[in-house]
């Protein structure tokens, strides 16, 4: 799992154009949107976008989407789910 | 590499001109029908490899996620749409039935959106596409008789310039093009004495040819189309103007 989160720390910064911060400076827990990382609805479109092409996994909708994005964690726990 | 389009509708007027002229450009055409199969297949036949039509209600939601994953399956991805499928129920108001309302907006509004949503995430994917939405000059000025397709063509154009704001970020362009009367089995249900009305108001004096439209839908998907989108362009022969 913490390979997983490091994985999606990576694909935050990368697809969101972060530059200059490295995923030692995302925590797991810390929440992706508002506070936080401070994203905002353009930039989670974005990191559904970039998910579904690297783990082929779907985020269809906002309630969900909304439960998934919250933090990193979240988010590996539902692709490995996914992934099974 | 060969453009995929898909084309709503693609049996008879506007939808077929777009699939023979989109055909005739070297485009790989899928297109949708309802239950027209034999204009489905003697369009395959003189259209040849690149042409192929499959069966669609798209006012039975269901239906569209796995129909289109069929049609990407068996012909590859597509890149650009365009939603011409669309019914007309022309009724006074008062005296139409609310199915007969609901059945216009189903198909012209609901299954275009549905259709729209699952093709888009792939256009996004590939940071690359074009969709046109047919609307009509009765989405913009009303026609007595067609609040149901007036309602759910306004509906459209609306939705146009949203989507179009929605995607920009992503190189998708989204336009609606707006005929006015066009030569096609649709209007030949109008009584002559209405279409006289209509011809009184086109500068033009004439009716259009679905052909003329196809012209427009075709340099909507062209490369020499690139820096548009949200737009509606109207095709009239000056009925509207701005």
């Amino acid at each position: 799992m913490q390979q997983l989160e490091q994985e999606i720390k990576e694909l935050i910064i990368e697809r969101l154009n972060l530059e200059g911060m490295s995923a030692d400076e995302i925590e797991s827990d810390a929440p992706l949107f508002g506070e936080g990382l401070g994203l905002d609805s353009i930039d989670s479109l974005e990191l559904v976008l970039g998910i579904e092409k690297k783990y082929g996994v779907k985020i269809q909708d906002e309630e969900l989407g909304r439960q998934v994005l919250s933090s990193v964690a979240s988010l590996a726990e539902f692709i490995a789910k996914k992934r099974g | 590499m060969t453009e995929h389009v898909l084309v709503t509708g693609g049996t008879r007027g506007i939808g077929e001109a777009i699939v023979r002229k989109l055909a005739g450009l070297g485009y790989k055409v899928s297109f949708t029908y309802k239950m027209d199969d034999a204009s489905a297949r003697e369009l395959e036949e003189q259209l040849g490899d690149s042409v192929k039509g499959f069966e669609l209600d798209q006012s039975d939601f269901a239906l569209i996620e796995p129909e289109l994953s069929k049609i990407v399956s068996h012909r590859g991805e597509i890149h650009h749409l365009v939603n011409n499928a669309g019914i007309a129920k022309d009724a006074h108001f008062v005296l139409q039935a609310q199915s007969s309302f609901d059945e216009v907006m189903d198909v012209n509004l609901k299954g275009t959106v549905i259709v729209t949503r699952q093709l888009v995430r792939d256009m996004m994917h590939r940071r690359q596409g074009r969709i046109v939405n047919m609307i009509s000059s009765s989405a913009i000025t009303g026609l007595p008789g067609q609040t149901a397709y007036a309602a759910s063509k306004g509906a459209l154009l609306s939705f146009s310039k949203a989507l179009a704001l929605e995607l920009a970020r992503y190189g998708i362009m989204v336009n609606a093009v707006a005929p006015g009367l066009i030569e096609t089995a649709m209007t030949q249900e109008l009584p002559p004495a209405r279409i006289d009305k209509f011809l009184a108001n086109i500068p033009m004096g004439r009716m259009g040819r679905a052909e003329e439209v196809a012209h427009v839908v075709a340099f909507l998907l062209s490369p020499e189309c690139q820096y548009m989108t949200g737009q509606v362009l109207r095709l009239d022969g000056g009925m509207i103007m701005a």
